[in-house]
């Protein structure tokens, strides 16, 4: 079964659903956090960062109705509590492959990558543990290991790993598409 | 190879697994370039994704605050370190380093003489504005020490554990070395 989608969880958390609130933020706490840390921001920073834009999200529950367009709010929120959070502490942030942190909105191409870094996210959450795992070590660890590795790592038959991934990214793929369209 | 590679085998030379036929393929084939940068933006955001640190229970803590409308806790910043800055010669004769002073600022301002006792550390301290909180509270692992605050600002906390230690002053932390 799908997931409730983020409309869906809107709509309770107005209605102070404690619960959907608490759903909503582990489905997003990763993608907000990634803002001031990829911006260079300390840890326990990062996080009154995410209180920010928790309580800003708050505030605007009522005017944020469509859930498609969260994703972007709490980007371009984040980006924004971030550059206040540098700007208090004094702290001029630009790392080199990042866009410079202004007051502004966040450039549609940064806004493009996180979103897509969350969609994987919640793709990954949806499949199985195993699948999860599997997935993680053949394509999303820079070192590569190859397939016998992966086999010893996931104490699988070499042969059986084939047979799985094949249904594993299935499985991914259609939680994509699903998170594109939407519906989940 | 004619037919177009497997999906897996399209991701596996896109992470990085070499494969001459399907790099060859995919040379000469225009469907399975555009196939190939698919799987690159694919791997690329799950590879982003999968290096950031799961989120803390304190950052899910602020959150759930936030729905019910209490105050977050504030990080209070090091603005004064006595030990940061080199200590002259009439500090060395009079003796003046066996106190450590640490100022730190945000919603509160808090500052500490921090001194080596019989047991522990003993820190003496001011909060401005006086009033901000009933009592300071510092945990050292699983010891905690408690001090009201006067009147006047000042509290003393006695036998703290020489570690890091976290200071709380009601919604404000500090997280230090004593």
């Amino acid at each position: 079964m799908a997931p409730p989608t983020d409309t869906e969880f809107l709509a309770r958390c107005r209605e102070k659903d404690e619960a959907a609130w608490k759903a909503l933020v582990e489905r997003y706490a990763a993608l907000i956090l990634s803002v001031p840390r990829r911006y260079g921001l300390a840890q326990d920073r990062a996080e009154d960062v995410m209180g920010e834009v928790c309580v800003a999200l708050v505030k605007s529950l009522d005017s944020i109705r469509d859930g498609h367009a969260l994703p972007q709010w709490l980007i371009r929120t984040a980006t924004r509590a971030t550059w206040e959070a540098a700007r208090k502490d004094r702290v001029a942030m630009t790392p080199d492959n990042l866009p410079p942190l202004t007051g502004a909105a966040p450039p549609d191409e940064m806004v493009a990558a996180l979103e897509e870094e969350q969609r994987v996210r919640e793709a990954l959450a949806q499949v199985s543990e195993r699948c999860r795992r599997l997935l993680a070590l053949l394509y999303f660890t820079v070192s590569t290991p190859d397939y016998d590795e992966v086999a010893r790592q996931m104490k699988m038959p070499r042969g059986s790993l084939g047979p799985t991934l094949a249904r594993c990214l299935d499985k991914m793929g259609a939680h994509l598409e699903g998170i594109q369209r939407g519906e989940e | 190879m004619g037919e177009h590679p497997e999906y897996a085998f399209l991701l596996d030379h896109v992470a990085g697994r070499e494969d001459k036929e399907v790099a060859v393929h995919i040379l000469g084939c225009a469907e399975c370039q555009a196939a190939a940068a698919k799987a690159r933006r694919l791997i690329d955001a799950g590879r982003r994704a999968a290096a950031e640190p799961k989120p803390s229970k304190r950052a899910l803590k602020i959150a759930m605050q936030a729905f019910r409308g209490e105050p977050a806790p504030s990080f209070l910043q090091l603005i004064f370190d006595s030990f940061m800055k080199p200590a002259t010669a009439e500090a060395i004769r009079s003796g003046a380093l066996t106190s450590r002073f640490l100022r730190f600022t945000g919603n509160v301002n808090v500052e500490i003489e921090v001194k080596e006792g019989a047991s522990g550390a003993e820190i003496r301290g001011l909060i401005t504005p006086a009033n901000h909180a009933p009592e300071v509270v510092v945990i050292a692992g699983k010891t905690r020490r408690r001090s009201k605050v006067a009147a006047d600002g000042t509290f003393v906390l006695r036998n703290v554990p020489k570690k890091t230690v976290e200071i709380r002053v009601g919604s404000s932390r500090v997280v230090t070395d004593l």
